[in-house]
C-alpha cells in the first residue's frame, strides 16, 4: 500500500517553465534603459512629422536637460535652481577633465528635451546660456509620428 | 565479483545530484516580477539638430541656427522669411510667408495651410536658406512642427535645406 501510494507521487517537470521564464528575463534584460534616469517622464514632448531617429551611435557625451512647461529645468532626475550656475560648474569640469581650452567648444551635445507648452522666449534663454557655457551642439528631441504623406 | 558490482552500482546511483528547481524557479520568478514592474515601453524620440555658430561645421543632417538677437536677412543666400505670430496665450495665431497670410482660429488649421504653402513654394525649389522668426510667446510646439516641415526641403541645387535660422520676432 505505502509502495503503492510514493509511485503516485507526481513530480511536475519545472525545467521547460525555468527556461520560458529565463527567456521573458533576456527580453526585459535587454530592452531595460538604463538612461531613463535622466529623462523626466512628466514632460508632454511635441509630436511633429518625422524628424531624424534618435542617432545613439555618433553623438559621445550627452547632457539631458528637461525643461517643464513652468520653465524649470530637471538635470538627472534633480530640479536645477540656476540653470546658468549648474551649465557653468559642468562647463568646468568638462573642460578639466578632457583638457579643452576655454576658447573651444565642448564635446558634449545638450539634449533638449522641451514641454510642448514652454515658451520661445523661456527657449531662447535656455539656448543662450548653453552657449554662453560652451555648449554649441544641442538637440531638440520630439516624439515622432507616422508620416502620412511626404510634402 | 558479482556482490561487489553491485555494490558499486548501489553507491552509483545515491551519489546522483538532484538540483532543487523549485527555488531556482522563485528566484528566476522574482526577477521577471522586477523586469516586468519596471518597464516602461517610451514613445519613439526622434531629435532636431540645432547648431550653433562656435560648433564644428560639418554635419549631414539638417541643422538649425538660434540667434536671440534678429538676423540680418542679408546675410544669407537667397532666404525665404516665415514669421509665426503667437495669440497672448502662446497658440500659434497666424503664420506670414512673404507676402502669404495663413491664419485661422484653429492652429491646426495654420499648421495644415502652412504645409500645402510649403508644398506649393519647394515644387520648384528657389531658395537656399530659411529664417523663421518667431513670437516670444508662442509655443514649442507648433515651432518644431514648423521647424520640421523646413528640414524637409530642399534648396535650389537640389541638396538637403541646412541653413534654418530662428529668430525672435522683431
Amino acid at each position: 500500500m505505502s509502495s503503492l501510494h510514493s509511485a503516485d507521487q507526481c513530480e511536475p517537470n519545472l525545467v521547460p517553465i525555468l527556461d520560458m521564464v529565463f527567456q521573458l528575463i533576456t527580453f526585459f534584460m535587454l530592452v531595460i534603459n538604463f538612461k531613463a534616469g535622466d529623462v523626466d517622464k512628466d514632460l508632454v514632448l511635441p509630436i511633429v512629422g518625422a524628424a531624424d531617429p534618435a542617432d545613439e551611435g555618433d553623438q559621445g557625451d550627452l547632457l539631458v536637460l528637461n525643461v517643464r512647461n513652468d520653465g524649470s529645468v530637471k538635470v538627472r532626475g534633480a530640479l536645477q535652481p540656476s540653470i546658468d550656475l549648474f551649465l557653468r560648474t559642468e562647463s568646468r569640469v568638462v573642460s578639466q577633465l578632457r583638457d579643452i581650452k576655454p576658447d573651444q567648444p565642448l564635446p558634449v551635445t545638450t539634449v533638449l528635451r522641451v514641454d510642448r507648452k514652454v515658451a520661445f522666449e523661456t527657449l531662447m534663454k535656455i539656448v543662450d546660456t548653453c552657449k554662453a557655457n560652451r555648449f554649441s551642439k544641442i538637440d531638440f528631441v520630439v516624439v515622432r509620428k507616422k508620416e502620412e504623406s511626404a510634402p | 565479483m558479482t556482490r561487489r558490482s553491485r555494490r558499486k552500482h548501489k553507491t552509483r546511483s545515491s551519489d546522483e545530484v538532484n538540483l532543487n528547481m523549485a527555488a531556482m524557479l522563485d528566484m528566476a520568478f522574482q526577477l521577471l516580477a522586477f523586469f516586468i514592474l519596471t518597464f516602461r515601453a517610451s514613445p519613439i524620440e526622434a531629435q532636431i539638430e540645432l547648431r550653433l555658430p562656435d560648433s564644428p561645421q560639418a554635419t549631414t543632417r539638417s541643422s538649425v541656427q538660434m540667434n536671440s538677437s534678429p538676423q540680418e536677412m542679408e546675410d544669407l543666400d537667397s532666404p525665404l522669411p516665415i514669421d509665426l505670430y503667437s495669440l497672448p496665450t502662446g497658440e500659434l495665431e497666424k503664420i506670414v510667408i512673404g507676402s502669404r497670410v495663413m491664419k485661422s482660429a484653429d492652429p491646426a488649421e495654420v499648421i495644415q495651410l502652412y504645409r500645402q504653402e510649403m508644398l506649393a513654394l519647394f515644387a520648384t525649389p528657389t531658395f537656399d536658406s530659411i529664417v523663421i522668426r518667431v513670437g516670444k510667446e508662442l509655443h514649442y510646439e507648433p515651432l518644431m512642427q514648423v521647424v520640421d516641415l523646413c528640414t524637409k526641403q530642399k534648396t535650389s541645387d537640389g541638396s538637403p535645406m541646412t541653413k534654418i535660422s530662428i529668430n525672435p520676432l522683431k
